[in-house]
């Protein structure tokens, strides 16, 4: 249980998702839930790096850099990253994809 | 005259009312004057350019003290009087007209050009919607549709239907009313009059056309205010339009698929709708910009 707790979490992007870029972010229909989602530039460039190969302190770091962000931007992209989660459009796991 | 259609023109002593969806002319036939007052509100007529439309003759007979309704030759409907006839035919004709383009996205939205570049205005009922778009239409726009779209990727059709004018919004188009008023009319157990107008009883064409959308307004109402534009970020229109828009049963990631190539193709405003001068001015600058 405490290996499980520690081992990095990949972030994936979720299957089933109809993505349409517009000029001020991303528009994703989530076919299996039938809802909406709107991001902005910020949290479409986040969603991006949730392409399985990358832990969540990965892609807090790679976002941070980008936008040459300090640490105290940290839990602003960590909440991001949570309320993708949360609206079921990325998936955490504890393999990256091969 | 718009509104009216031929009497008797075979010969047969029949009232005949036409309506176009982008796919069928209906023609109802009947030979009942009564019927043929209350089919004429659903009279549509426009230039519908590069498409055909293939007949579909609807008869409205007198049966046994009531009506019966023939489609093609079929009875499909008894009814018991003129207002359940309308009633009947007005749903019929919906239903056909939506199913002309059954992957498109549906938008309140109405549609007007000017200068060869395509505006939508789109809101919730009773913001202003259809008053607007006449008053811009006595300001020199076309209009193609004052209430639904077919949203198919980053172009639009307007559904072919003439404009419907409540009677209390009269007031707001003194310069007009004389023409509206004489279009023919929907009322309901002594309601308000809503008028069916054909836009060119307002001295303007009425071409359908498909074609992109170079803006887009997102109408709400200040009604007693002033109006006021600003620029929409295309996701939000997106959302607002979502609002705005029939879903289908299936599909509906394609819908989204519609609404996301039209905002990301077309301008987004919002535009608060207060009083009818600044709201034009407001709009000239939208579809220039």
């Amino acid at each position: 249980m405490e290996i499980a707790t520690t081992m990095p979490e990949f972030m994936t992007r979720a299957s089933g998702l109809e993505i349409h870029e517009v000029p001020d972010g991303y528009i994703v229909y989530h076919s299996a839930r039938d809802n909406v989602s709107y991001l902005n530039k910020t949290a479409a460039i986040i969603f991006e790096f949730c392409d399985g190969n990358l832990p969540a302190d990965d892609i807090v770091e790679r976002v941070s850099k980008i936008f040459d962000l300090g640490q105290s931007s940290d839990q602003e992209i960590r909440a991001c990253l949570e309320s993708l989660i949360k609206e079921g459009l990325v998936q955490a796991s504890s393999k990256s994809l091969p | 005259m718009p509104g009216v259609a031929d009497q008797g023109g075979t010969g047969s002593g029949e009232f005949e009312v036409t309506a176009l969806t982008l796919t069928r002319r209906f023609r109802f036939r009947t030979p009942d004057p009564c019927v043929f007052d209350r089919l004429r509100y659903l009279d549509c007529r426009p230039e519908i350019a590069g498409l055909s439309q293939s007949d579909v003759t609807v008869s409205i007979e007198p049966f046994d003290g009531r009506f019966r309704i023939f489609s093609g030759g079929l009875p499909i409907k008894d009814v018991i009087d003129a207002g359940e006839a309308l009633d009947f035919l007005h749903v019929h004709l919906f239903t056909s007209s939506i199913e002309d383009r059954p992957a498109a996205s549906v938008l309140h939205a109405a549609c007007l050009r000017r200068d060869g570049r395509r505006l939508l205005l789109t809101g919730s009922k009773g913001t202003g919607k259809s008053t607007l778009a006449l008053r811009l239409v006595h300001a020199g726009y076309e209009i193609e549709g004052d209430e639904h779209v077919f949203v198919d990727g980053a172009t639009v059709i307007a559904r072919p239907r003439a404009c419907r004018i409540r009677e209390a919004s009269l007031p707001h188009l003194a310069e007009m009313a004389d023409a509206i008023s004489q279009a023919p009319y929907f009322s309901s157990f002594g309601a308000e009059r809503i008028f069916n107008v054909d836009p060119r009883a307002l001295g303007a064409p009425w071409r359908i056309e498909q074609g992109p959308v170079d803006a887009v307004v997102a109408l709400h109402p200040n009604h007693g205010g002033y109006s006021s534009i600003r620029p929409m970020r295309p996701s939000s229109l997106v959302q607002f339009l979502m609002s705005e828009t029939g879903w289908r049963n299936t599909g509906r990631g394609l819908s989204v698929a519609n609404l996301a190539a039209l905002a990301g193709r077309a301008k987004a405003f919002d535009l608060s709708l207060g009083e009818h001068a600044s709201a034009i001015r407001c709009v000239d600058l939208a579809i220039k910009s």
